[in-house]
């Protein structure tokens, strides 16, 4: 069965840990619920050197923590994966991460490594006042690629899901009477389709996680 | 609606009395003039001013100032890029030196004006030709907005998750023509959302029609 690392910052004093710990949670809730063995990797195991080593034995790596255009790091704010750092274990592999701006150079690097998949996004993720809509939205594709749709299926699925929460709320700004409520909404509606907008989802697309040695 | 015309030119003198300041102030009664001799005196004007719509005329060459037309521009241009900036200069465009000016004259919101060969009328035109460009950005549809719905002035639009500070249209219109991040962010999210929502309500429309059909 293939097996998945679930690296999360889930330290306390960071900002954006709850959503990182909701977007763990629910690919993890994938992985029990599509009997797959997945790895935790959390504060103080969020590094380089534990990512590196055990993607090795792992098909699919997904990261949530913060980043920039180079990489993503840890609670220290150091690389755990980056432009730096030594890559070539994913070749192959997948990449899934909720990181600001991962998928400009770090994207670009892992591509020319050679990974599967790469799922990330090109500017600031920005997070609305309900992160679990976010994580839901965030995490859609994972929950389709551990469930056996193909990376193209899963693609379509995650953005028919952002589709469908922009919608949704936008649906409930009219009849909203509360100001402060309403533009909550609104904000929630836009943050949505702002991260919709700089989702990257790219690789073999015809693959499944199935398909990946 | 009223705007604010600076003249930054060592040629001219203080107060509203030389001729070319005086004809275009006649022609054009909406603009409140200011002229400074002093470019250092002139760039604090405007520094202090970047919430006001505004046009400078600044000459390109100042005998005796360290500063010239061109720092000035650049200073100014570290605060925002959305400030309409004509360049004046007594000879042609291609006899100044220095390509930076060349290169910055290609982007948005910079324009020269040849002070041998413009008259007043076409000094008139640019201002006109800008003033309608004014009608259609997003920071000056919101100050139209303002001052005809004054009671929305201070009504808060925008806070972001997590953080104890709240943004009012007015702020938010200081932010825009700053050109902070906040503004930046403010301006891309709203255009960007309903740009979606027209497009998904005319693909709804779509369907309907063709299964009424």
């Amino acid at each position: 069965m293939p097996k998945i690392i679930i690296a999360y910052n889930n330290s306390h004093n960071i900002e954006s840990h709850n959503f990182f710990q909701l977007c763990a949670d629910c690919i993890k809730q994938s992985c029990v619920d599509n009997k797959y063995d997945y790895t935790s990797l959390m504060p103080p195991e969020l590094t380089e050197e534990k990512i590196m080593e055990n993607i090795l034995t792992h098909k699919f790596c997904f990261i949530a923590a913060h980043g920039d255009v180079d990489g993503v790091y840890n609670e220290n704010n150091e690389d755990v994966i980056s432009t730096r750092t030594t890559n070539y274990a994913f070749k192959e592999k997948c990449f899934y991460s909720v990181a600001c701006h991962c998928a400009k150079n770090l994207k670009d690097e892992l591509m020319r490594i050679g990974i599967n998949l790469f799922v990330g996004y090109e500017n600031e993720y920005r997070i609305g006042y309900n992160d679990t809509v976010f994580a839901d939205c965030a995490m859609e594709g994972a929950k389709q690629i551990c469930s056996g749709s193909t990376f193209e299926k899963s693609k379509a699925f995650m953005l028919a899901k952002y589709d469908d929460a922009i919608n949704d709320i936008y649906k409930s700004l009219d009849s909203e009477k509360n100001d402060s409520i309403k533009n909550t909404l609104f904000w929630d509606a836009a943050f949505l389709l702002e991260n919709k907008e700089n989702l990257v989802f790219e690789g073999k697309l015809s693959l499944t996680l199935s398909d990946i040695v | 609606m009223n705007y604010k015309l600076v003249f930054i030119d060592d040629n001219m003198r203080e107060g509203l009395e030389h001729p070319f300041v005086r004809a275009i102030g006649k022609k054009r009664k909406s603009a409140e003039l200011s002229v400074f001799i002093d470019p250092s005196k002139g760039l604090d004007y405007v520094l202090n001013n970047l919430n006001s719509k505004m046009i400078v005329f600044l000459d390109y060459k100042f005998d005796g100032y360290s500063l010239q037309g061109i720092n000035v521009l650049k200073e100014i241009r570290k605060r925002t890029s959305l400030l309409y900036i004509v360049m004046m200069s007594a000879n042609s465009i291609n006899q100044i030196a220095g390509l930076d000016i060349l290169e910055m004259i290609n982007e948005n919101y910079i324009w020269f004006f040849d002070r041998n060969n413009g008259t007043i009328d076409d000094a008139c035109n640019l201002i006109d030709k800008i003033n309608r460009l004014w009608n259609v950005r997003f920071d000056c549809i919101l100050e139209n907005w303002i001052i005809k719905h004054p009671n929305d002035a201070n009504k808060k639009v925008f806070s972001q998750p997590g953080q104890e500070e709240s943004y009012t249209w007015e702020r938010i219109l200081v932010e825009l023509r700053e050109q902070t991040p906040i503004g930046k962010m403010f301006e891309k999210l709203i255009n960007q959302f309903y740009i979606y929502n027209l497009t998904t309500k005319s693909e709804q429309n779509a369907e309907d029609n063709n299964s009424i059909q």
